[in-house]
């Protein structure tokens, strides 16, 4: 593969990588940040990429495994300092009528239950769920049995019941 | 089907994504399994809280955004000993200023003493009997 159409492949995979990324971390920034630094490491191991999977699956490994190192940043720098706050892109609601500010809290309240699953629950879920990917595909990603991938599926949406307990009487 | 085989299914029932076998082997265990019913119940609300609000993505503008990756890898490629080269210079820098700090010291260590030793010369060209003692 010729380092010279990589700017179509940035261009073709970027959205779909994006999403992913901004499912799992939803900070705009950080994001950003993830995805030009996956583009990056994709480029400098072209040559070691042997065409096992298709460039899309290969972009999205590199993806998750920048994500993951985002987390494991972001947990230890936890210890000195609160940031809570990155989790979520805080939305200015001043202009917005108050049924609005209620659907945003429940908003952020969803994006800060899926932030907050276990590393490999949060992968499986966003991929499946919020970006449509199939078990073969999240298979081959995470490079776990499909077996795996819908036990996972499971354990999330368990979780998420638990975190979002009382969003009864929010809804 | 046993219930902990379900569990691994039951979100694909709800999405309504299995086939039609699997399907009906779900639902006739539905029929006689309340603990199972009442899961499928919870779930299937949790998974509608969350389809009801769905991720806000940021809108940009994709070609700035691609361009601005070219750009990255660009500037990484041409720049790669920058931290190395960084590293070296805090080291060398360090080298030099404790070299620099010891040799200061023991400079000043041997006029303190040199300054000693000719006071003491000096002072026994005098009969002064305190300085032997």
């Amino acid at each position: 593969m010729e380092a010279d159409n990589f700017n179509e492949i940035i261009k073709a995979h970027q959205q779909k990588i994006y999403a992913v990324v901004f499912s799992m971390v939803r900070n705009e920034a950080e994001t950003d940040e993830i995805v030009q630094q996956t583009y990056v490491n994709a480029f400098k191991g072209l040559k070691k990429f042997r065409g096992d999977s298709s460039i899309e699956t290969w972009l999205i490994k590199i993806a998750i495994n920048n994500t993951r190192t985002y987390f494991r940043k972001r947990k230890f720098l936890s210890f000195f300092y609160d940031n809570e706050g990155r989790t979520a892109d805080i939305k200015d609601d001043t202009q917005n009528t108050e049924k609005a500010v209620e659907n945003e809290a429940v908003k952020n309240r969803i994006a800060k239950a899926i932030t907050k699953l276990p590393f490999r629950q949060k992968e499986v879920f966003v991929m499946k769920h919020l970006n449509g990917f199939s078990i073969a595909e999240i298979s081959q990603v995470l490079n776990i049995a499909q077996g795996s991938v819908k036990a996972n599926i499971f354990k999330a949406i368990k979780n998420l019941q638990k975190y979002l307990e009382d969003f009864d009487e929010v809804q | 089907m046993k219930c902990n085989e379900l569990k691994n299914e039951i979100y694909f029932y709800i999405k309504d994504e299995l086939e039609p076998g699997k399907k009906t082997e779900i639902e006739k265990h539905l029929k006689g399994c309340s603990a199972c019913r009442s899961l499928l119940s919870e779930f299937s609300e949790t998974i509608s809280t969350v389809d009801k609000n769905p991720v806000d993505y940021p809108r940009k503008n994709w070609d700035y955004f691609a361009s601005e990756i070219s750009e990255k890898i660009h500037r990484k490629k041409h720049f790669v000993f920058w931290k190395p080269a960084a590293a070296f210079s805090l080291s060398f820098f360090v080298f030099v200023a404790g070299y620099i700090y010891y040799h200061q010291k023991n400079l000043q260590e041997n006029v303190v003493s040199s300054d000693t030793e000719e006071l003491v010369a000096y002072l026994s060209n005098f009969d002064i009997p305190e300085l032997y003692q």
